[in-house]
């Protein structure tokens, strides 16, 4: 008997248990499932396949076209093709707009891309140094500010990647087609347009023989000539700027004590496709010369690094494509050949044009292959977190292997391919390295996954990081970075010198620097000479930032203005509090934030700069917003430099594949949080952290108090507001986001955007971008920005207002060169200035180094595409300036407090925001009372 | 009377110039070090004093404002009751914990042989001279979900929500002594390897001749009185240490923490001296704190007297 009700009670347990799992699974077959894409079916690769057999053609056909293309405009052209033949195809284009964004072209044939490439042709546009090397007033080289040329420039269509080293080959049928261009990136003047036949590259044994028979000897005699790398002509880009390497003697130029631009490379001539050009000048007679390279290549090892080098705008024999360069951790002299011996060069009596152009070389197939292979995971990657979450449950089954038996065949396939690809990389370059173990580490966890289908939930986040590893092999083995030092051209016969310096100069100058070190005044950047007054400025930031100011001063304030300036980089504003306090501070600081420059105000040690003339002219760069936070009654203490606000971070990989649209107001967020939830993913919005800034939390809160029509504090500063409905019903609502809708506290931004798992995030517009750009290059061209989500207000208008926060420049009040102090002031926040400093910047630190000038004329002149420029102009017209008052800071302290008190405790939200309240108010009724402010 | 005070008074003055004389080269001796103390050391702590007296945001000169600021400080200042709460929390914890363990550990790795002995040291002295070492604590407590500690529970199934460790005011404090214990071991420990070390073994002989019967009377009535000096160079630390407790409470918890749960007197203190700009007001805190801590050496000396009593 009683075994059997046991027996009863067991098998009811059962049945149960067996009933739920069903229903939870039912219920997971309603989630949104990704499509894994596979390899794409119109690829160049595909498509060149296809015409193996196809002839060459046997004559150029050119079109002049003269248009103009601006960004979003189509042209198009009938052509009649005498017959059916493979083509490459040319264009002669100018370019039409500043700035370093690559111009984006579409190719369509009769209506239709040919292949999914040719829908993003990239162009270069040409770039030279606008001034000699210049030094400051101690001796040291100044960077080179870089001018852009809109001169002719001829391209063939091209995979500006380097996944595909040869120019695109199209296959066109005899008849009248169309072609036409679309310009999808900057605008493009196309002059001309040549279809033309493949040209093959004769090999150099035979190559040799045909310059020999046209009248290019052998060059005999002592001959050498040497071209300094620094000393470049036209360049593709503005990252291509000569810089310092302190590294060692034999550098040339090189001086213990001072910073000499002495080689190009240093990280910078890394981006396949990238150029640049040398001038050789003073060649004796038509011949043929030996080159030789002062070289490093130490950033990629286990693989090589290729150039092409053009000799007159032509590769002169097949081995000048993709010559290698193998690792080495110092300079080397390498000679342009191979083991048989030199490789010689045609140059002509006179001027010559020898250009070096950085390509993929042996890696660009594997390049390409682990790019197919790494988006293949990365979409199994997402498939599989629909269903298991980030943070699986290891215990529980997840009946993998049933719901998408083809994730689990594409995992044991890309197995295979990747296995593949480490053996290729491993025959091709001689051994294994670094970038193989990884591939092999994943292979390893992919079999496993693939062969035991119920441990794929526990092995979820090994494959997420390794595919993150996976992504990083893909971007490293695409940089491929040199040195030069120097290049050499001489005669077969003459001695190439060693490119080392020898012990005793080496030691020698290895001790210098050393003994320098202990007497050099590292954070004065110099003062410059010709100039009737001087000013001392200081300024928060980065060393590259005040060289490129400093050069800017040199270059364009000074020679004018006849004012010096005396620039010198502190640390933090403590320093300066500090030198105030002794009564040895500047006359003007700049890049301080808005916080310090009202206490300085509030305490008198800022000048106004209201009265000042013409400041009306210059208050028209800025938003109003930004000007309020400098302000008080009126007076207006400092000009706004950086302005950094929230903007709408979004993937448009991942949202497409969820079929949400970019979220314009609160209402959509809230329609697409339960989506993203069911999918393991979440939607981003910053509180107050201690690796975050203090304030993240004020903004967030501030934008949707604001958006609502709240404010902080009432209109005159005195008191503060966080007991009225809207704040507390605000708070309410924000709480709710973390507490009800489950959205992370605490996170990473980059991290999770780059994964995929925060698709939709509002952060910070320049810093975010700027670590985007330079930390998850694998996601590049997958994600926006747009504004932040907004809310209705009583007409039907979206009101997307969010909190702006500034860096300033100001006068200190103890200056004694107001008048000098105020007209660099002017000159710097300027729009030319400030452009100026933007984009030099840029081409000094790349994209990452985008500026976040607060001159809202500036932002178009920076190399924001269109669309960003537009959202981050709509953005920045609609920010809000939250006063800084006087006790200020336990604004941000308190709501911070209250937030978490609700999260962590659920405290009611009015009793909390009535305490917060209290405590603000009498803190700024104490900090006024104290100042003596009225 | 009169003739006789007179007298002695010019004998003490002329006794106190023929020492001073006798021993001129001790006063040149000790010269360097007073001048740099008496700079550094003494004028500071006279200017904190006058400054407490005054409203100074150093910007502007200071204004004379008498006691307020002390009133305002102890009778007003809701926030310095929980900072000298949780100081107190702090002191009583970690400063005889953290004192007691590194003795007791001192004492253990004495028994070991000179090598082994010199690599442990090393293990327990580490985190103290690593500086900021106890910013991996960060990432243990980290309160992202993939943060160590909470990928660890989440993953056991303990909990399905990462745990706000450094932000929620339940565990900060919690937190922040454990990891003040960890770098307890700091220099009072190497003073105790030190004394240990020195204590005569022939004082253990003619112990065990007088009736030491076991390991414990041993430890009280041979070991510690030989070590006085060091037991007490080592609480004057232990106590200097618990009330100076600001690092690791900015670098953890933040600055200020959550709802002040990590608020120390030292936290406090640079709350006012750096944020809101009132150096008269973090003199004064500075001035009490250096009260409790010299009270508390006092306490703290006549209690150690009692040892091998």
């Amino acid at each position: 008997m009683f075994k059997r009700t046991i027996c009863v009670i067991l098998s009811v347990i059962l049945l149960i248990t067996a009933l739920s799992v069903a229903v939870s699974a039912a219920e997971d077959d309603n989630r949104l499932l990704i499509k894994v894409s596979g390899e794409q079916k119109d690829s160049y690769e595909v498509y060149r396949s296809q015409y193996e057999n196809t002839e060459n053609a046997k004559a150029e056909i050119s079109v002049k076209t003269d248009v103009k293309l601006q960004e979003g405009n189509a042209e198009e052209w009938s052509v009649n093709i005498p017959e059916t033949a493979l083509y490459r195809i040319k264009i002669t284009y100018k370019t039409i707009d500043n700035g370093n964004l690559e111009p984006r072209l579409e190719f369509r044939i009769d209506g239709k891309v040919p292949f999914s490439e040719a829908s993003n042709l990239g162009f270069s546009r040409l770039w030279k140094n606008e001034t000699e090397i210049k030094q400051d007033s101690l001796g040291n080289d100044l960077f080179q500010s870089q001018l852009q040329l809109h001169d002719e420039n001829t391209e063939y269509l091209h995979d500006s990647d380097g996944y595909y080293g040869d120019p695109y080959v199209f296959c066109l049928s005899e008849g009248s087609h169309n072609f036409s261009f679309e310009a999808m990136q900057c605008g493009l003047e196309i002059k001309e347009i040549v279809f033309c036949p493949i040209d093959e590259l004769l090999p150099y044994r035979k190559a040799i023989k045909k310059y020999e028979t046209d009248g290019f000897k052998k060059a005999d005699g002592e001959f050498s000539l040497k071209i300094q790398a620094e000393n470049m002509g036209l360049k593709s880009s503005a990252m291509l700027a000569a810089v310092a390497d302190k590294s060692s003697a034999s550098i040339e130029p090189s001086h213990f004590k001072n910073v000499k631009l002495n080689i190009l490379g240093g990280g910078r001539f890394s981006r396949s496709g990238q150029w640049v050009e040398y001038a050789i000048n003073d060649i004796p007679e038509d011949g043929l010369y030996r080159l030789v390279f002062k070289v490093k290549q130490n950033e990629c090892k286990g693989i090589n690094v290729a150039r092409t080098i053009y000799v007159n705008g032509e590769i002169p024999f097949a081995e000048a494509k993709n010559f290698n360069f193998t690792y080495s951790s110092k300079y080397k002299n390498i000679v342009f050949g191979d083991s048989n011996g030199a490789f010689l060069i045609p140059l002509k009596k006179g001027k010559n044009v020898l250009r070096l152009e950085a390509t993929l070389g042996d890696t660009a197939d594997i390049c390409r292959r682990i790019e197919v292979s790494l988006n293949n995971l990365n979409d199994a990657y997402h498939q599989l977190v629909t269903v298991t979450g980030t943070n699986p449950d290891i215990y529980r089954d997840y009946d993998i292997q049933k719901k998408m038996p083809e994730v689990v065949k594409l995992l044991g396939e890309e197995s295979k391919v990747l296995e593949n690809i480490a053996d290729d990389i491993e025959k091709l370059f001689g051994k294994s390295s670094s970038f193989t173990a990884i591939i092999r580490s994943l292979v390893i966890l992919l079999e496993r996954m693939y062969e035991d289908p119920y441990d794929i939930p526990s092995e979820v986040s090994a494959l997420s990081s390794n595919l993150s590893s996976l992504g990083s092999v893909a971007s490293d083995m695409k940089r491929s970075d040199i040195s030069l030092d120097y290049m050499l051209i001489t005669s077969e016969k003459t001695e190439i010198p060693s490119a080392k310096s020898g012990f005793f100069k080496g030691f020698a100058f290895g001790f210098s620097q050393f003994m320098y070190s202990f007497v050099a005044d590292y954070n004065s950047i110099g003062t410059a000479a010709g100039a009737d007054s001087s000013v001392s400025a200081w300024i928060i930031s980065g060393r590259d930032q005040t060289q490129v100011l400093r050069q800017l001063i040199d270059s364009d304030f000074t020679p004018e203005s006849r004012v010096g300036v005396e620039l010198r980089l502190v640390s933090d504003v403590t320093t300066l509090l500090q030198a105030t306090l002794a009564g040895v501070g500047p006359d003007v600081a700049i890049n301080i934030p808005q916080s310090t420059v009202m206490n300085f105000a509030y305490r008198g040690a800022v000048a106004d700069l209201s009265g000042f003339e013409g400041i009306d002219d210059i208050k028209s760069r800025f938003t109003k917003s930004s000007l309020d936070t400098l302000s008080y009654k009126g007076a207006l203490f400092g000009l706004p430099q950086t302005s950094s606000f929230p903007v709408l971070f979004y993937r448009a990989d991942i949202l497409n594949e969820l079929g949400i649209e970019v979220p314009r107001t609160w209402d959509d967020i809230y329609r697409v949080l339960p989506i993203l939830t069911q999918n393991n993913m979440s939607f981003g919005l910053q509180t107050s952290d201690i690796t975050n800034a203090s304030t993240a939390g004020v903004t967030s809160y501030g934008m949707l108090l604001y958006q609502r029509g709240g404010t902080f504090y009432s209109d005159d500063g005195k008191t503060s507001l966080f007991d009225s409905d809207i704040a507390i019903d605000t708070m309410r609502d924000w709480t709710e986001l973390y507490s009800s809708y489950g959205m992370p506290v605490s996170y990473n931004f980059a991290n999770r955007f780059a994964s995929g798992e925060m698709p939709l995030a509002v952060a910070d517009y320049s810093t975010s971008f700027n670590t985007l750009v330079a930390f998850a290059p694998q996601i590049e061209n997958l994600w926006g920005i747009t504004h932040v989500p907004g809310t209705y207000n009583e007409k039907g208008e979206i009101n997307y207002i969010a909190p702006v926060t500034v860096t300033a420049g100001i006068i200190l009040d103890g200056s004694k060169n107001k008048a000098d102090a105020m007209a660099f002031l002017n000159w710097w926040s300027s729009d030319k200035t400030q452009a100026r400093f933007g984009s030099f910047l840029e081409s000094l630190l790349g994209a990452a180094g985008r500026y976040a000038t607060s001159n809202i004329n500036v932002i178009e002149q920076l190399s924001w595409s269109k669309l960003q420029c537009e959202n981050i102009k709509l953005q920045m017209r609609s920010t809000v300036g939250i006063p800084e008052v006087a006790g200020g800071y336990f604004t941000w302290r308190y709501l911070d407090n209250a937030f978490r008190e609700i999260i962590d405790d659920g405290v009611d939200v009015r009793e909390v925001m009535y305490a917060c309240n209290k405590a603000i108010k009498e803190e700024m009724a104490y900090q006024r009372d104290a100042l003596s402010l009225e | 009377m009169k003739m006789d005070k007179q007298l002695s008074f010019s004998d003490k003055m002329s006794d106190i110039k023929r020492r001073a004389k006798k021993n001129k080269i001790a006063y040149v001796l000790i010269a360097p070090f007073f001048t740099l103390f008496f700079l550094f050391t003494v004028i500071p702590v006279f200017m904190s004093l006058f400054y407490s007296l005054t409203y100074y945001n150093m910007l502007q000169d200071p204004s004379f404002v008498g006691v307020s600021n002390y009133t305002r400080l102890l009778f007003s200042d809701d926030t310095f009751l929980i900072a000298i709460k949780n100081t107190m929390v702090f002191a009583v914890i970690t400063g005889p914990l953290g004192y007691i363990m590194s003795f007791l550990i001192a004492w253990f790795i004495n028994e070991l042989s000179p090598k082994v002995r010199a690599v442990f040291v090393l293990m327990f002295y580490a985190p103290s001279i690593s500086g900021n070492a106890y910013l991996i604590w960060k990432l243990l407590f980290s309160s992202d979900s993939t943060g160590l500690i909470n990928g660890f529970l989440m993953n056991w199934g303990f909990t399905s929500t990462p745990i706000y460790w450094l932000q929620n005011s339940k565990y900060i404090l919690v937190i922040l002594i454990l990891v003040q214990l960890w770098m307890s071991l700091g220099t009072g420990f190497l003073a105790f390897v030190a004394g240990l070390q020195g204590v005569d073994p022939s004082m253990y002989e003619a112990g065990s001749i007088d009736g030491i019967r076991n390991r414990w009377q041993e430890l009280w009535y041979i070991t510690l009185p030989s070590m006085k000096p060091q037991l007490v160079f080592g609480a004057v630390l232990a106590v200097t240490n618990a009330f100076g407790v600001s690092d690791i409470s900015v670098h953890l918890a933040g600055f200020p923490s959550v709802r002040y749960a990590g608020h120390t007197i030292v936290t406090h203190l640079l709350d006012y001296g750096n944020i809101r700009f009132e150096m008269g007001y973090a003199s004064a805190i500075a001035t009490v704190l250096f009260l409790i801590t010299i009270i508390s050496n006092k306490v703290i000396n006549t209690l150690l007297k009692k040892v091998g009593e």
